[in-house]
């Protein structure tokens, strides 16, 4: 069965996408990122692990409207590990791209290197009113003013399922067990989530249709979340 | 408006518990200059440390791990979820994929509900109004004193005016509560329960087959569908069902490829995901629908067969020479040339349109339901079910359906109270709002309004019609706009913190009932509604004790599942019916229902899981879903007479729409912080509201990205910024519906604008100006 190390990637089918931005609330609720306020939002400044990219093009009545739910692209490549002087982030051998925020001395270069755009920088300690601190997800930390912060492909279910799996005696499957917020909840059934190096999953089969890209592939960056154009 | 500042300690903490300095009073106290060095060197240990290390102070205490299966209230789909609990607290919820009405699935509102459970805007305690609506002033008061309230009111009003003048309206998102309401009524004597109608759009149906409520559309085996600005993948009935349904659809999940044709001025994310964008005139869909019917007439593809057998009006004899049947209406009336220039669709794509509807079938045309602003919605409806009658498709696989009733138990029977029969009772909203503003045939003496903010939208319920009743009590989570209109507020639950019971899915056939435990304790000194109108039988004594004498709504939901139990067919929420439902045999047989379980172990095992479920339809059913007098499809009079158009009038050239995006669909959504950051659809517009306007519009204008405008309505104006939007027809400018609270919470009041104030008082259509601020 295939090699030792999963790679873990994430196939979206963008015919069956609609845009809803459920994913988007999913994650900010599992990995405990704080509500943003207009003035961040206005200063491009809100933290948001999952977007959902909206390109318009043409014009009126020609005008086409394009939806890209757009995260951490866990590249095999990653640009943003190559110039982080510290070591704070960093690929695991599961292929995640991590940051470790205890060694992160925010100097963004590596959010100047993503090509993608999605790396965080906390500009302000992260606030919330004390009642939402209620529904903090303990098992992901909070992370300091200062230091840049990113998708996780929400590791903390990886760990929880290794500690499962290692105390039944054996890997992690490699579909189905391990599934990120985003995925788990998504309403049109549009993400896929599993490992993209064992034949018998559900994404390593839609990774090789016809309709699958990845975004800015030129670059050599060559990441794990693979898109699924849409038909006609 | 008051935002979370940077400092954690220093939000406001309404539990009372204090903790830390917070650095505004750190500098306080320094100023005063007789604080310890200690102190300060504390607060600034404090505040460093905050800037460098990863916090953990933040986490409450921790517990044991459970999940609980919950349904969502956000909106009238109510999915079953699933809640993830640490100890006492709800960290996460994720849809249950054992609901065959969302599969796992949730939408970014039910997604944010937690942060409903927790919002620090909840309303605490009790509250009785002191002095008027505009500048009220709120006594707290303890339960007991709010519910010797209302008895003593209630007791005053059955001897003075009769019990049968009380009213309540809402229940759309806590069904729960709606029919313990219900049946309170009854049993003091009055039947004005009036159900929030806002997640219906059967307008059509009421016209041509009689049915009210329980309508439901076959898209997931449908090949083609017509979408009339309906905003399927938006707001409309259950959005969750809808994506999932439509994605398949789309995907060909049964071998072919469907195809999903939306028929809208705008490019909404609806017309963005379809397989095709018809751009139409807004307010003229009824008309091309009437067009898209007259070719299928012209050239005899329709459904003939259907048509013959169980369609009234669409042609007559010539014995009655006088009325005009469909056939005539749309073959004199409605010739693709002249539907044409009406609506700005080809002929050619009219045509064309009509030819692909006859050919892939089932081919399904789909309403909008109510839109504020526009005076078609009732010719829209009507033309839209003409083209159904016309495919074929009432009451077939993937057509127009009805759904049935699941077999729940009734509860006992209550005494009939001879006030209930004194008076017609009041059955919707815009007949309470004409009996608060006529008298007529009573004026209401008290309303109940339970988790609706009827003053917010579009209703006839308007404040100064309210303010016609003399005693209105709101139960409520947040303060609301109807809710600052009581007199008195009573702390409601979220949908996490009670029992809930879902006995249908709006626009979904399937027979389901889904079931919701209470995952958490009611916090805040919150209680369910259900709750409380058990304990106000209990006070008022008599028949309304006896009629609701359970000891909490749990038992009285578990008396209701009884009777799935003893109907022996259908299924718990189960893996197998995930993996099968969607074979055609299981909708004509069903399967044989598991009997080993007891009554009891049935309704814990229901309870536990989420729900049960009967896949079985019996399609063609004429008698039950033709209701008309005749037994047949009515072709609707009105579309024989003209189609109402909306004239610009002289100096407000621009059409105005509205569209509701997903995000704030809820009633309660605009107070929730991971909303705001959502909202705007299809483009991301966090905070606030805004107007889209086409490029050479705005260009005309004068009018850039960004720019603040003023739109103006002869009535009334707005302030709010532009988005110049290549997806907005020329001369149409939309706004976003769900900003503009004046309640509400701090996160929503003041943030944007309501554009429904644009509107002449009563509804209507409107035309505006814009201005550059």
């Amino acid at each position: 069965m295939g090699q030792a190390m999963p790679r873990w990637g994430m196939v979206i089918d963008l015919d069956r996408c609609s845009g809803c931005r459920g994913c988007v609330v999913a994650c900010k609720q599992e990995n405990n990122i704080a509500p943003s306020t207009q003035e961040q939002a206005q200063s491009s400044r809100m933290i948001s692990w999952m977007n959902v990219i909206t390109v318009v093009d043409g014009d009126y009545p020609d005008a086409k409207l394009r939806l890209l739910p757009m995260l951490c692209q866990q590249c095999e490549n990653p640009p943003c590990v190559r110039v982080c002087p510290v070591g704070a982030t960093q690929k695991s051998s599961q292929g995640i791209v991590g940051q470790i925020y205890p060694r992160c001395i925010g100097c963004r270069y590596c959010a100047s290197a993503c090509p993608y755009q999605v790396k965080y920088f906390n500009w302000s300690p992260p606030s919330w009113p004390r009642e939402f601190e209620q529904s903090l997800n303990p098992s992901v930390s909070v992370r300091p003013k200062g230091v840049i912060e990113k998708c996780t492909f929400c590791v903390q279910r990886l760990q929880r399922a290794r500690d499962q799996a290692a105390f039944e005696g054996r890997k992690v499957r490699s579909e189905g067990e391990y599934v990120p917020a985003c995925v788990e909840s998504c309403p049109a059934k549009a993400m896929y989530f599993g490992d993209l190096d064992d034949h018998s999953t559900e994404v390593a089969h839609l990774v090789r249709d016809t309709r699958a890209f990845r975004v800015m592939d030129e670059l050599g960056t060559e990441p794990n979340i693979i898109y699924l154009k849409e038909s006609t | 408006m008051k935002h979370p500042t940077e400092n954690q300690s220093a939000l406001p903490g309404r539990d009372g518990d204090q903790r830390g300095i917070a650095r505004r009073d750190f500098l306080k106290l320094a100023g005063a200059g007789t604080v310890a060095a200690a102190v300060a060197s504390t607060a600034v240990a404090h505040a460093v440390s905050g800037a460098l290390e990863v916090r953990e102070d933040v986490f409450p205490k921790g517990g044991p791990e459970s999940t609980v299966v919950s349904l969502c209230g956000m909106c009238p789909q109510r999915c079953s979820m699933m809640v993830r609990e640490i100890g006492e607290r709800a960290v996460s919820v994720k849809g249950n994929p054992l609901d065959p009405a969302n599969r796992g699935g949730l939408c970014p509102v039910g997604l944010a509900i937690l942060q409903l459970v927790y919002n620090p805007d909840r309303v605490r305690t009790p509250m009785l109004r002191e002095g008027d609506a505009n500048a009220p002033r709120w006594r707290e008061i303890s339960w007991a004193e709010a519910i010797a309230l209302i008895k003593s009111r209630l007791e005053a009003i059955r001897s003075g005016p009769g019990a049968h003048t009380v009213a309540a309206i809402g229940g759309g998102t806590s069904e729960l509560a709606g029919l313990m309401m219900a049946r309170f009524l009854r049993a003091f004597g009055s039947a004005n329960f009036i159900a929030d109608e806002s997640a219906q759009p059967s307008h059509g149906q009421n016209l041509t087959q009689s049915i009210s409520g329980r309508v439901a559309y076959d898209f997931e085996n449908s090949r083609y569908i017509l979408s009339f600005a309906a905003p399927l993948l938006e707001s409309w009935m259950s959005p969750v069902r809808q994506m999932r349904d439509i994605a398949d659809f789309r995907a060909g999940w049964l071998g072919e490829r469907g195809k999903l044709v939306q028929i809208e001025s705008r490019l909404s994310t609806t017309a963005a995901k379809a397989d095709e964008w018809i751009r139409v005139n807004p307010g003229t869909e009824g008309v091309l629908a009437l067009g898209i019917a007259g070719v299928l007439v012209r050239y005899q593809l329709y459904d003939a067969g259907f048509v013959k057998e169980h369609v009234a009006g669409f042609e007559y004899g010539p014995e009655q020479k006088s009325a005009r049947g469909l056939r005539e209406v749309v073959l004199q009336d409605y010739d693709p040339a002249k539907v044409a220039a009406i609506t700005g669709v080809s002929s050619e794509v009219i045509v064309r349109l009509a030819h692909e509807f006859a050919q892939m079938r089932p081919a399904l045309a789909v309403p909008p339901g109510a839109r504020p602003g526009r005076q078609d919605n009732g010719f829209l409806e009507a033309a839209v079910q003409t083209l159904n009658a016309l495919s074929g498709v009432i009451d077939k696989p993937g057509g127009v359906l009805v759904s049935r009733e699941p077999p729940l138990a009734a509860w006992a029977p209550i005494k009939p109270q001879p006030d209930e029969a004194k008076q017609p009772p009041l059955r919707s909203a815009s007949e309470l709002a004409a009996a608060a503003e006529g008298g007529h045939p009573y004026l209401p003496s008290a309303v109940f309004i339970l988790g609706t903010n009827p003053l917010f939208g579009s209703s006839p319920i308007r404040p100064e019609v309210l303010e016609r009743i003399p005693f209105k009590v709101s139960f409520t989570t947040l303060l609301d706009e109807t809710a600052a209109h009581a007199d008195l507020v009573l702390p409601d639950c979220t949908s996490l913190e009670r029992w809930e019971i879902r006995t249908a899915v709006p626009g979904y056939a399937l027979t389901s009932v889904g079931v919701g435990s209470p995952a958490i304790a009611p916090r805040y000194g919150s209680s369910p509604a259900a709750q409380v109108i058990l304990d106000l039988a209990k006070a008022m004594g008599g028949d309304v004790a006896g009629a609701l004498a359970w000891s909490d709504p749990g038992q009285a939901l578990k008396e209701m599942l009884v009777g799935l139990h003893d109907a022996a067919h259908g299924e718990i929420f189960s893996e197998r019916f995930r993996r099968e439902y969607t074979r055609p045999e299981m909708r004509a047989w069903g399967w044989p229902a598991d009997t080993s379980l007891k009554r009891d172990e049935f309704v814990e095992l229901a309870v536990a899981r989420g729900g049960w479920v009967d896949p079985r339809y019996s399609f063609g059913d004429y008698a039950s879903v033709l209701k008309t007098k005749s037994g047949k499809f009515e072709m609707p009079e009105l579309l024989g007479s003209a189609p109402p158009l909306i004239a610009a009038r002289p100096g407000y050239p621009l059409d105005l729409n509205f569209f509701q995006p997903l995000a704030l669909m809820s009633t309660m959504g605009a107070n929730l912080p991971y909303l705001q950051e959502v909202a705007g659809a299809p483009e991301d517009w966090p905070w606030d509201s805004y107007i889209e306007i086409n490029p050479a519009t705005a260009a005309a204008l004068g009018i850039e990205d960004g720019d603040w405008v003023i739109a103006q309505s002869p009535t009334a104006q707005v302030e709010l910024q532009a988005h110049v939007y290549a997806g907005a027809m020329p001369n149409v400018v939309n706004i976003p519906l769900g900003q503009g609270h004046t309640a509400l919470g701090h996160w929503a009041s003041g943030r944007g604008v309501n554009p429904l104030k644009l509107l002449p008082v009563g509804g209507g259509p409107v035309t505006v100006r814009i201005v550059k601020r």
